[in-house]
């Protein structure tokens, strides 16, 4: 599952592309995704429109990326989930602590 | 690890070991000229059996087979037992990789007695050797450089080769050593889970029995009111995460449950103590279940699991519950209020809990069983006794998936609602004969407002009492003869409520609210319990002192009366109603006021 990203200086904000399953094996990328940058983006993005299935260990992910943008402060969005991915998302209440889109 | 690794050796500069055997008048001989000594260092042995002798005799180091990186073996030498030889020099090296090159006469297509020799080569790399080298009688300094090239190119071979055989043995040892930390955090999790109420006969479930533990997590224990909470949880991860949670899950749920606090409660602490303990990225969805069976009242919370479902008997509609909470330990204690939902069941209605396993089991067409199929294997089993319609699920989850997949991630729970007479029936069946030591004590526990206001002392009672092992089976009766004391000497006696606003539409609104009012205003009094237990393991008598500091009422216009002390109690509305007072003479031997009116002792008796 190959993780991308790309910095809009403009907007300040990062936006991370997850392809395929996103899942444990992503751990490193997704984190080196925002981690390897100089300074702190203001605002996040995680695109999934390529993201076929997301497990429990990538929603610990999101959660660890949410900690790292400063936890309650953060402004970050999911955008572009399909049907599967939007379920577990909504499952998980996760609307309560990212924006999706 | 021997430490004459070829490459380490090629960058420390130590010469490789190269061992030569070869008969004394080959021209073999001669390659001991192409080998750089600086980067090489040359033994030369002319028969096998000095070789095998020497690797015996001697402890001199370069002898050694295992300092040796590299043989070449003379064809010369071995002739027609060359495959033998290579196989018998291979058992010598064992598990290292030492490549043996063969040595060979001239051009090997040439001759009748060529073709002897390129059949000894073939043999012999059948049997292992790596490769062969053809040396002229008279080499050029061109066939020794070719020479030297090929053994460099084998020392780099080998040097790949053991870093790969490292690497791999590493490999094996982190693996082992994982498997071990896992069986360690699984024994701890079994012990910690180990005195559940799981195995009462209205808990059905099937979980995954696999020797790693999965994540997922089944808790139930009986409340001290006679009902039961049952929690399932999944883990994030698998193994070591999920161990390092369901630890302080575990154990903070059962001495929770047991001393009497509410659901809500219990699944708030569940979450600021994992929320405290955890990795941010570690957390754990859950639902919780609590059965009052007296007033067949269920009570459900779904924090990011599938839906549970409610199957009513004599229904074939099925009611699902969907998450609609985080999971526990992403968000601190202020932010996190449960909201149950809440049913009204009756006995032979049932509820399903599962994680997501049973929704994912996939068969070999790549398919999920999902939830149209559950809800399918669920509501058929509406007319099916209890028993048999969760062996009927299970059933047609494991033909769904097929016999040789794997189920190793399921969890499915069934809990039935029961009479309360039953439960109480089954709960004594899972309590195991308690054998105690006498006991004889005596505590004083005096609440002013602060307390009063804040604190809820029946959880810390019970607790108290709860140390007692025998007194354990009666901590339904405890729960209540304390709430009722208290509840009694807080809200009529110190505040001075009376009983009669609840009658009242609206009523019980009014007089919380009334209560509330008076609690946050008050600025003296005092509630003071005194427990006094004597008893051994075939009874025991337990004698409850609660005094507030309230100004009482005339019980001796109620002894008066001569009558027993409940029928007098209705005679004399509405002073008292509401005290609880037959409810407490049904559980305790003795029921009486002291004093003026504003300290209560009763007598609870145990006999086995």
């Amino acid at each position: 599952m190959p993780i991308s990203s790309t910095m809009s200086a403009a907007t300040s904000e990062l936006i991370i592309n997850v392809e395929g399953r996103f899942d444990f094996s992503a751990h490193q990328d997704f984190r080196s995704a925002y981690e390897d940058l100089d300074g702190l983006p203001k605002h996040f993005a995680v695109d999934m429109t390529e993201t076929t299935y997301l497990d429990s260990s990538a929603l610990g992910m999101l959660l660890l990326l949410r900690d790292y943008a400063g936890g309650d402060h953060s402004s970050i969005k999911i955008i572009n989930c399909n049907d599967d991915v939007r379920k577990i998302l909504v499952i998980s209440n996760f609307g309560r602590l990212f924006t999706i889109q | 690890m021997p430490a004459n690794l070829p490459s380490e050796k090629c960058t420390s500069q130590q010469p490789v070991n190269v061992c030569l055997l070869t008969p004394q008048q080959s021209h073999h001989l001669s390659i001991a000229h192409f080998l750089d000594p600086t980067l090489y260092h040359l033994t030369v042995v002319y028969s096998l059996e000095y070789f095998t002798q020497s690797l015996s005799a001697t402890k001199e180091k370069r002898y050694s087979i295992d300092a040796i990186d590299i043989i070449l073996l003379s064809t010369d030498l071995v002739r027609a037992e060359a495959a033998n030889t290579v196989r018998y020099l291979q058992t010598l090296i064992a598990d290292r990789y030492v490549p043996i090159i063969l040595l060979s006469q001239i051009d090997v297509s040439l001759s009748q007695t060529d073709i002897d020799e390129s059949s000894i080569l073939i043999d012999a790399m059948t049997a292992g050797a790596h490769d062969y080298i053809e040396i002229s009688p008279k080499p050029s300094a061109h066939t020794a450089k070719l020479f030297s090239a090929k053994i460099a190119s084998q020392v780099r071979i080998a040097a790949m080769q053991t870093l790969v055989q490292q690497q791999n043995t590493q490999i094996m040892q982190h693996h082992k050593h994982l498997m071990v930390e896992q069986q360690l955090a699984e024994e701890v999790f079994n012990k910690v889970s180990q005195n559940n109420g799981i195995d009462m006969a209205n808990i059905r479930h099937w979980l995954s029995p696999i020797a790693v533990f999965n994540g997922d997590v089944l808790l139930a224990a009986p409340t001290p009111s006679g009902g039961l909470i049952v929690l399932l949880g999944d883990f994030t991860g698998h193994g070591l995460p999920a161990a390092i949670g369901a630890i302080p899950l575990a154990s903070t749920f059962y001495s929770m449950v047991e001393k009497g606090f509410s659901m809500p409660d219990i699944i708030k602490e569940l979450n600021a103590k994992l929320h405290a303990i955890l990795p941010v990225s570690v957390f754990c969805c859950a639902s919780v279940v609590q059965l009052n069976f007296d007033e067949g009242i269920v009570d459900i919370w779904n924090a990011g699991l599938p839906d549970s479902y409610v199957l009513r008997k004599d229904s074939s509609t099925i009611e699902a519950i969907s998450s609609n909470g985080l999971a526990l330990g992403i968000v601190g204690a202020g932010e996190y209020q449960p909201k149950p939902t809440r049913f009204n069941l009756l006995a032979g209605d049932r509820l399903y809990l599962l994680s997501d396993g049973v929704l994912e089991a996939t068969n070999d067409k790549g398919e999920q069983f999902g939830d149209e199929r559950l809800l399918e294997a669920i509501s058929g089993q509406v007319n099916a006794n209890s028993e048999k319609g969760f062996a009927a699920i299970k059933q047609q989850v494991i033909d769904f998936i097929g016999e040789h997949s794997r189920a190793d991630d399921i969890s499915l729970v069934e809990l039935g609602m029961v009479n309360a007479s039953d439960f109480a029936a089954m709960y004594k069946e899972t309590q195991k004969t308690i054998t105690a030591e006498p006991v004889s004590w005596h505590f004083s526990y005096e609440l002013r407002p602060d307390s009063l206001r804040y604190q809820d002392p029946v959880p810390l009672l019970l607790h108290l009492l709860m140390e007692v092992p025998t007194l354990r089976r009666y901590s339904g009766q405890l729960f209540t003869i304390i709430t009722e004391l208290y509840n009694n000497a807080l809200e009529h006696g110190l505040l001075g409520l009376s009983s009669a606003l609840k009658q009242a539409p609206e009523g019980f609104k009014t007089y919380y609210n009334a209560r509330n009012k008076q609690l946050q205003a008050l600025k003296q009094g005092s509630v003071g319990f005194t427990l006094d237990y004597q008893g051994d393991d075939q009874q025991g008598l337990l004698v409850i002192d609660v005094v507030d500091s309230g100004k009482g009422f005339d019980y001796a216009a109620l002894a008066a009366l001569a009558l027993p002390l409940d029928q007098a109690l209705q005679q004399s509305q509405p002073v008292l109603s509401g005290r609880g007072i037959p409810l407490l003479q049904s559980i305790c031997s003795k029921v009486e006021y002291l004093g003026a009116g504003n300290h209560a002792r009763v007598e609870f008796n145990w006999t086995a």
